[in-house]
């Protein structure tokens, strides 16, 4: 095979076939894989990188540290079939515990005991909407009643009658206003 | 790539499942003695990584004690155990650019000492009988650091990944979560600016015992 004895390909083209050298058109590599000069150029940037990498490893210091992992298991492949039976144990384990206490505890105390809350509830809000009521009718605390002499007002039929007569029988307005009077 | 670089620096292809793939697989399902051997297989890789980056011996130690940690509780969340490697990895460079962040906040509060990126490890030098060794390998690393600085970040990451770690192409691409075709672009940038400044490594390295 022959190729360009004089066409040698740059220091960058040297570079890339260390790179990639696939990324080199085939005249060039095929100028690389024949050519002396060529191979010992790449070569020689190639000792030039691997001293450098000795080079460091052996001014590295050695470690001598012993590396101390957590007490627990490293964490698991989570296993779907596997872990899906322990799941359902778990919660048909659970479910059994829920309904043995609930069929063990006799019915009667929870009914029992429900309507006692149920009657205390309603009681407290008896209690509670008298209050209501009471404040709605007498807006004033009780000792501006007792000042004022309501409290001591017995409000019957006899007491109203006498305080306000009734109009349709012996009013001066109700005779007035049958003659024809008008008033001012 | 040349079939010699390729030859040092390979990772299990496509398809090809990696070594230490079993002992992932066992670790995942619970093994404890498992992930002791991939401790065993990794922890110098990763201890050398970091302190490449940290130049602290008890740093170094500190953050691959804590990668370690963070792989052992989230090893369940590793989809392709063949890529265990490079899973260790991108923890590590995670763990290191914390560090890295932190020293920096902490250097607001705190006096620097004149810069100086690259420093010699915890170890006392002059109380060593090699005191002479470990000032030439000082400035070795002086000089490496020179010549890393010179790189951007991503650079110098694919760089040292590359040439120090010797990791494969496909392993930096799945560390750093790029496309191989990225990887490749910024190791090319790298290596022509390496070019231009490793002459002065090359003298150093020769002068060493
Ligand atoms: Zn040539």
């Amino acid at each position: 095979m022959s190729f360009n004895k004089e066409n040698h390909p740059n220091e960058d083209q040297l570079i890339w076939a260390i790179v990639d050298e696939a990324k080199l058109p085939d005249s060039i590599r095929e100028h690389l894989s024949l050519c002396p000069r060529c191979r010992a150029g790449i070569k020689k940037i190639e000792q030039d990188l691997n001293n450098l990498g000795q080079t460091a490893r052996q001014l590295a210091p050695a470690t001598h540290r012993i590396i101390s992992l957590p007490v627990d298991k490293p964490s698991k492949i989570y296993r779907w079939p596997h872990d899906w039976r322990i799941s359902f144990g778990a919660i048909a384990a659970a479910a059994l515990i829920i309904f043995t206490i609930w069929f063990s505890i006799p019915k009667t105390i929870i009914i029992e005991d429900t309507f006692s809350i149920m009657a205390e509830i309603s009681w407290e809000d008896d209690d509670f909407m008298t209050e209501i009521s009471t404040l709605a009718e007498n807006v004033l605390p009780k000792i501006y009643m007792d000042i004022i002499g309501e409290s001591y007002l017995s409000l019957d039929d006899e007491f109203i009658k006498f305080a306000v007569p009734d109009l349709g029988t012996d009013s001066l307005s109700h005779r007035q206003r049958r003659k024809g009077v008008k008033l001012c | 790539m040349s079939p010699r670089i390729q030859e040092n620096f390979n990772a299990p292809a496509n398809g090809i499942d990696a070594p230490w793939s079993p002992l992932v697989k066992r670790a995942k399902a619970g093994s404890r003695s498992a992930f002791a051997e991939l401790v065993d297989l990794f922890q110098d890789d990763i201890f050398k990584m970091v302190f490449y980056r940290t130049q602290t011996q008890l740093d170094a130690e500190d953050i691959t004690q804590e990668v370690f940690m963070q792989a052992f509780r989230k090893l369940s969340g590793l989809k392709k155990v063949d890529r265990f490697k490079s899973w260790l990895f991108s923890i590590a460079i995670n763990r290191v650019r914390d560090f890295n962040r932190k020293k920096r906040f902490q250097s607001l509060f705190q006096p620097s000492d004149a810069g100086n990126d690259i420093k010699p490890s915890d170890t006392q030098i002059c109380d060593q009988p090699e005191a002479i060794d470990e000032l030439m390998k000082q400035d070795l690393w002086k000089q490496i650091g020179l010549i890393i600085d010179k790189l951007s970040r991503m650079e110098r990451e694919v760089f040292l990944l590359r040439f120090l770690d010797l990791l494969s192409i496909r392993e930096i691409s799945s560390a750093l979560k790029k496309s191989e075709s990225t990887i490749k672009t910024h190791l090319y940038r790298a290596l022509r600016k390496f070019r231009k400044n490793s002459s002065t490594l090359q003298s150093l390295k020769e002068e060493m015992p």
